[in-house]
């Protein structure tokens, strides 16, 4: 026997082993990080998501001298490229715009009542502008719209995958558990589900919502359609699972000590799926936010006044822009950075939780 | 049981849901007010200049003309019955041909790009996997497995707008959003020919096998990992088999099981990052037609592509699984003796 | 109580040459946070044509030991740079792959455990063993095959010419290792290594198997190195004995000399562990029944998928508050699935069962629940039969809190470490979970879990076929305390007629179903009725006829 002090839950025993994936870890700092996005999104956004300076500006270079740090915007030098025949910019001269730390700006809202008029970072006089990732095509600040975006996006993503996931664990463990006719007619609606080809049904279901919802309607029924699909898969795998627990010894003895259904399910066989439902959690998650991005840059994204990254893909598509404005194409490195750390994050839980 | 029985059997079983599923997408596609009738009548008012009174007319000639008056169902019963009795899919609103056509011309593309990924994915991360397995715990190991992790996870629709942008506005590359060049798009099938044609859609490919190509890595390393440690392969080695006979004799057919009984997985997402990539590219394949037909009410084409997307990924389910029974005299010759 | 097998004293010719010395044997394993040593220095030697048996229980290093004469040890493990080993005279260079990769198969065979996987399912068995003839010489794959199938007919396969083409899993567990052998004889080895090669085969058959070695090992001077945890083994067919513990040799001998009387504390502890002599007889006259079954029968499947498959035919079994009745019978024998049966815990197809006098095969499971507190179960798997989502006080009290016993947390806590205590247990372990624990702790855990209700009867499934020799005779110990005790009643399953006549007052013997024999253990064992019971007490007792 281990000589701890502490006891070894299984909690513990996976924390443990998930500590040793250097991977796993730095997903999980970036999704702290993400985490307090979702929160003060508009808070750290340098500028105001909204409001429209002139469009298609060149990033700002940021520099520091001796009275702290500054930006410096591209002026049009009045003459054009010969080739594409667009203003050619250029940054000599320009004038330095001042960053600092807990910068006014216009009142916003924070979160819900909470309203501020400061940033934590932003140009020193209200009206100037700092683009770290240059400006759309309507000037807006991509940046910053970036991280406003992440509320939506995240926001959006956690629910469908919180709904996929309680209805395929639901039905995954109820057919499992029962057998007989139930688990026979559920499979047959899973079999249906899975042979549906996803992509195109997304496509084919998001072209059918009208154009003049409302931004919130909007967004429920994106919701509701990928969640229509999403739970067979993981049914499939509740159930297996299920189906092995089931069978195990523990359960055996549980019943020969006189437990009943309820006390068994809720006791013995949740508690050892929470551990599969957990990673499936965390790995769906990165594909419901491509998804969505996806599915913006197609033209079905959310509305204005919601910022979510798939409504800044959108300003992509068409291809007209990407040419002489490459940056507009940076929210590509926001779900970049997202999928990347649930998956690691995901990948390395699923080590911990099942190394056999 | 014989293989024939076999398939006969997964066929049978496969066309309820066939069945289903195309009721079940031609009523979704039907769903909304309008047709495209109305995207006909929009039309003619926007761009043909007539007046409301007169495209309404129009909308309506169409519409009987086309039966788009008749309940869905009777819809839905006629384009079914077309399509078993005459092999008939309809008729494309849009484009003014029959679907049969577009299918036929859309279609095989996506497979054979699809297909080609899958291959070229397949055997790269077989090799691949075998490679990270012999040398667990290595920094091979280590390094082949941080490239398995970021092919996995990097999505591809955003991999192919970057690479896109890279090949059109940096590289000005022409060859991009077609198949072939002008100058062999007519021409007899040469070796010249094959060529041009790999260097239009080598991005499609590559992009699409990218993904692929992780995950097969990672399940062969997994599986030949679990192998090796099998006691069948200390027992090659114990008779003093080279290593190189334990590995690719012994270890390495047993780890491939797994993987064929994932290939009813990695079609569906081959075929997924095909439609992306070739959405993103603007390439003349499904995708694009998908979206296409969805944006103006196209029905019959949508209808048609989705259900034959269906019915590939069924039958490449099936496939699979027969693959599967004849490389494992286990599961072959079931029933013999205990 | 006399051991009752004899030792036969196998042929030795007087004069024996050394065909292998191992000096300075010393393995250690790199695993993540350090070095496990597994073998810490172990020197030993076979003569040719003898046979030595090298003893230990699991994690003893024996099987370490057996690779590294093999180089068969994997990459993560480190051989001292003392170690030596000599194969008739040569210097055998262990660590050099290519030279041993002769060795293997050729001068040094291996034969391995688990027959269920020790072949290769997707080839067939004569290519596997061509395949072995060709590693080492050129030999056209015509005239392998037919060596193959002389060697199939030698280890005494029936049609060898049709076997050629089966694959493994159309063969039995002991048809398997019989093919291993074929195999590893294939070249004329002059060292046959078994590692536990019958451990896994039913008792009748590990006779066999073991008389086959024993015949080929007198028609080519073969020498064996037999390594085994079972003692009766060990005596019939082994020459000499070295016993290991903890990486070491502690001792080592001629067997008759070193089992007879032992020098080593550890040596004698082994020895003594080995369940002897028959269970103390308990005077049941008044006692009521508890258990009875009257002609049970368990088939299952009969549906459109699968055949329907008679577990069980006819049985009828009847155990006395206080007693301890085992039923014995090999794989397959049904004796799993009547215990399952009797306690409700599978279904019966037809007969009757009767606890306390009522009749329960047909009562719902909620009918059943007031009965549950006074039958429990304790199953064979100690890494199964535990969640391992609960601590060790939660397992426990599971049984408590389901039949409402106890009516606060502090009646309930009690019961618990009266139960920990009786199981053997000690009471600090309650915040614990299962993981932390080796297998005979869990399978105590178990028997603390089922007592903890104060059951009149106890049904055992095989739980200790999972546990080394020491751990096992521990268990039996406490097992024999509770029924003095607490005048529990056992119904103990398992394979190993030792345990059983360790144990058991009464007796059933079980075959495909069917109950062959039963009554009270030293009748049935001493005077077998049928020609099956004594055979298994032949195999099980005395494994070699003289």
């Amino acid at each position: 026997m281990k000589t701890d002090e502490k006891t070894q839950t299984y909690g513990r025993l996976v924390w443990r082993r998930f500590r040793r994936s250097w991977l796993g870890m730095a997903g999980l700092v970036v999704l702290m990080g993400l985490a307090v996005v979702v929160v003060l999104g508009p808070f750290l956004a340098p500028m105001n998501p909204d409001a429209r300076y002139a469009p298609y500006q060149t990033p700002s270079r940021i520099g520091v001298d001796s009275d702290g740090f500054y930006a410096l915007n591209a002026m049009p030098t009045g003459r054009d490229d010969p080739v594409t025949l667009q203003p050619l910019l250029s940054f000599t001269g320009a004038e330095k715009v001042r960053l600092t730390l807990w910068a006014r700006t216009e009142p916003y809202r924070l979160l819900g009542p909470i309203t501020l008029d400061r940033r934590l970072i932003g140009t020193s006089r209200i009206g100037q502008r700092a683009h770290l990732l240059g400006a759309d095509r309507f000037g807006r600040d991509i940046f910053s719209r970036g991280l406003v975006a992440t509320r939506v996006s995240l926001l959006l993503a956690l629910t469908v995958v919180t709904l996929t996931t309680l209805t395929g664990l639901l039905v995954g463990a109820t057919a499992g558990y029962m057998g007989g006719a139930v688990d026979r007619w559920l499979q047959r609606l899973v079999d249906v589900l899975l042979a549906f080809p996803q992509l195109p049904l997304y496509l084919t279901l998001g072209a059918l919502i009208p154009v003049t919802v409302s931004s919130g309607l909007f967004v429920a029924i994106l919701i509701a359609t990928l969640s229509v699909l999403g739970w067979a898969g993981l049914s499939r795998e509740i159930r297996g699972k299920t189906l092995m627990l089931a069978r195990m010894d523990y359960v055996r003895a549980a019943i020969a000590m006189g437990a009943d259904d309820r006390r068994i399910i809720l006791h013995h066989i949740a508690p050892n799926l929470m551990s599969h439902v957990l990673v499936s959690f965390t790995l769906t998650l990165p594909t419901i936010v491509l998804l969505e991005s996806f599915l913006g840059f197609l033209g079905l994204a959310v509305k204005p006044p919601m910022i979510s990254w798939g409504l800044m893909l959108q300003d992509v598509s068409g291809y007209s822009a990407i040419g002489s404005y490459p940056f507009i194409l940076s929210p590509v490195i926001f779900v970049f950075v997202t999928v990347f750390a649930f998956n690691a994050v995901g990948d390395a839980l699923r080590d911990a939780v099942d190394p056999y | 049981m014989s293989v024939v029985l076999f398939l006969l059997k997964r066929l049978a079983a496969a066309i309820p849901i066939v069945v289903l599923l195309s009721l079940v997408t031609f009523l979704i596609i039907q769903a909304p007010p309008g047709d495209y009738a109305d995207n006909l009548r929009t039309m003619l008012i926007n761009q043909g200049g007539a007046s409301a009174a007169e495209a309404d007319a129009q909308a309506k000639t169409f519409r009987e003309r086309n039966g788009l008056n008749d309940p869905v169902l009777v819809q839905y019963a006629r384009w079914a019955g077309g399509i078993v009795t005459r092999g008939d899919f309809g008729f494309s609103l849009a484009a003014n041909r029959p679907v049969a056509d577009i299918v036929a011309e859309r279609l095989p593309p996506t497979l054979l790009l699809a297909l080609t990924s899958h291959l070229l994915a397949t055997a790269l991360g077989i090799c691949l996997g075998v490679l990270a397995a012999t040398r667990a715990g290595t920094w091979v190991d280590t390094a082949l497995n941080l490239f398995a992790f970021v092919g996995m996870t990097t999505p591809r629709f955003l991999l192919a707008l970057l690479v896109l942008y890279v090949l059109v506005f940096r590289l000005d590359s022409s060859q991009v959003g077609s198949f072939q060049s002008a100058q062999y798009a007519a021409a007899p099938w040469s070796l010249g020919r094959i060529v041009d044609l790999i260097a239009h859609v080598w991005p499609v490919v590559v992009i699409a096998a990218w993904g692929g190509l992780a995950y097969s890595m990672r399940i062969m390393r997994g599986n030949l990992l679990d192998v090796l440690n099998a006691q069948y392969v200390e027992t090659a080695r114990a008779k003093g088999l080279s290593p190189a006979r334990v590995i690719f004799g012994h270890a390495v057919p047993n780890a491939l099981h797994p993987l064929v009984a994932y290939q009813g997985v990695a079609l569906p997402y081959m075929v997924t990052g095909e439609i992306e990539v070739a959405i993103v590219f603007g390439l003349a394949t499904v995708g694009p037609a998908i979206v296409g037909a969805m944006a103006v009410g196209d029905v019959f084409v949508a209808a048609t592509f989705m259900l034959v997307l269906a019915i590939t990924l069924i039958m490449g389910n099936i496939l699979a699984d027969l693959g599967l029974a004849l490389l494992d005299p286990r599961i072959r010759l079931e029933g013999g003796a205990k | 109580m006399p051991l009752e097998t004899p030792y036969v004293t196998p042929s030795i010719p007087t004069e024996r040459q050394r065909l292998l010395e191992a000096r300075d044997i010393a393995v250690a394993f790199s695993i993540e946070g350090g070095t496990v040593e597994a073998v810490r220095g172990v020197d030993f030697h076979i003569d040719r044509g003898e046979t030595l048996a090298l003893v230990g229980e699991s994690g003893s290093g024996k099987s370490v030991t057996a690779r590294a004469l093999m180089g068969l040890l994997g990459r993560k493990a480190r051989l001292s740079p003392s170690a030596r080993v000599t194969l008739d005279g040569q210097d055998l260079r262990v660590r050099d792959e290519r030279k041993m990769r002769d060795v293997r198969g050729r001068a040094i065979a291996m034969v391995f455990q688990e027959p269920m996987s020790s072949l290769n399912p997707l080839h067939t068995v004569g290519g596997q063993i061509v395949e072995a003839i060709q590693a080492h010489a050129r030999v056209p794959t015509r005239e392998a095959r037919t060596r193959a199938c002389e060697l199939l007919a030698e280890v005494r396969l029936p049609n060898p010419e049709a076997l050629l083409d089966r694959y493994p899993h159309e063969l039995s567990g002991g048809q398997r290792q019989r093919v291993m052998i074929a195999m590893a004889l294939s070249n004329k080895p002059a060292l046959l290594i078994a590692d536990e090669p019958t451990t896994a085969l039913d008792v009748r058959v590990q006779a066999e198997i073991l008389e086959l070695i024993r015949d080929l090992q007198s028609r080519y001077n073969l020498a064996v190195l037999l390594i085994t945890h079972d003692l009766t083994v060990v005596r019939s067919y082994s020459d000499r004995i070295a016993v290991m513990r903890q990486g070491l040799i502690v001792e080592t001998g001629p067997t008759t000399a070193v089992l007879d009387a032992p020098t080593h504390p550890y040596t004698l502890q082994l020895r003594d562990a080995e369940p002897s002599g028959y269970a103390e007889d308990v005077d049941v006259e008044g006692q009521p029944v508890l258990l009875e079954a009257r002609g049970v029968r368990i088939v299952y499947g009969g549906r459109a998928k699968s055949p329907a498959f008679v577990a069980v035919e006819a049985a009828d079994v009847c155990v006395r508050r206080g007693e301890a009745v085992g039923i014995v019978g090999e794989s397959g024998s049904g004796k799993t699935s009547l215990a399952l049966a009797l306690t409700r815990l599978a279904a019966i197809t037809a007969g009757e069962v009767s606890f306390d006098g009522l009749r329960i095969e047909a009562l719902s499971r909620r009918e059943m629940r007031p009965l549950r507190t006074r039958l429990q179960i304790v199953l064979q798997d100690p890494f199964s039969s535990l969640n391992p989502r609960l601590s060790v006080q939660a397992l426990i009290e599971e049984g408590l809190i389901v039949n409402r016993i106890g009516h606060t947390a502090s009646e309930r806590l009690e019961k618990v470490c009266k139960a920990l205590g009786d199981a053997g247990l000690p009471q600090d372990i309650l915040h614990r979970f299962p993981h932390e624990f080796s297998g005979g702790q869990r399978q105590r855990l178990s028997i603390a879990r089922a007592i903890a209700v104060e059951p009149d009867l106890l049904v055992l499934d095989e739980p200790t076929s999972a546990l080394d020799l020491s751990v096992q005779a521990k268990i039996l110990e406490t097992l024999k305390d509770l029924q003095q005790r607490r005048g529990l009643g056992y119904l103990f399953i398992s394979h190993d007629l030792r345990v059983v006549r360790a144990l058991c007052q009464r007796i059933i013997v079980m075959r495909d179903g069917v109950i062959v024999e039963s009554g009270p253990t030293r009748d049935v064992l001493e005077n077998p009725q049928s020609e099956y019971t004594a055979r298994l007490v032949k195999a099980a007792f005395q494994v070699r006829h003289t």
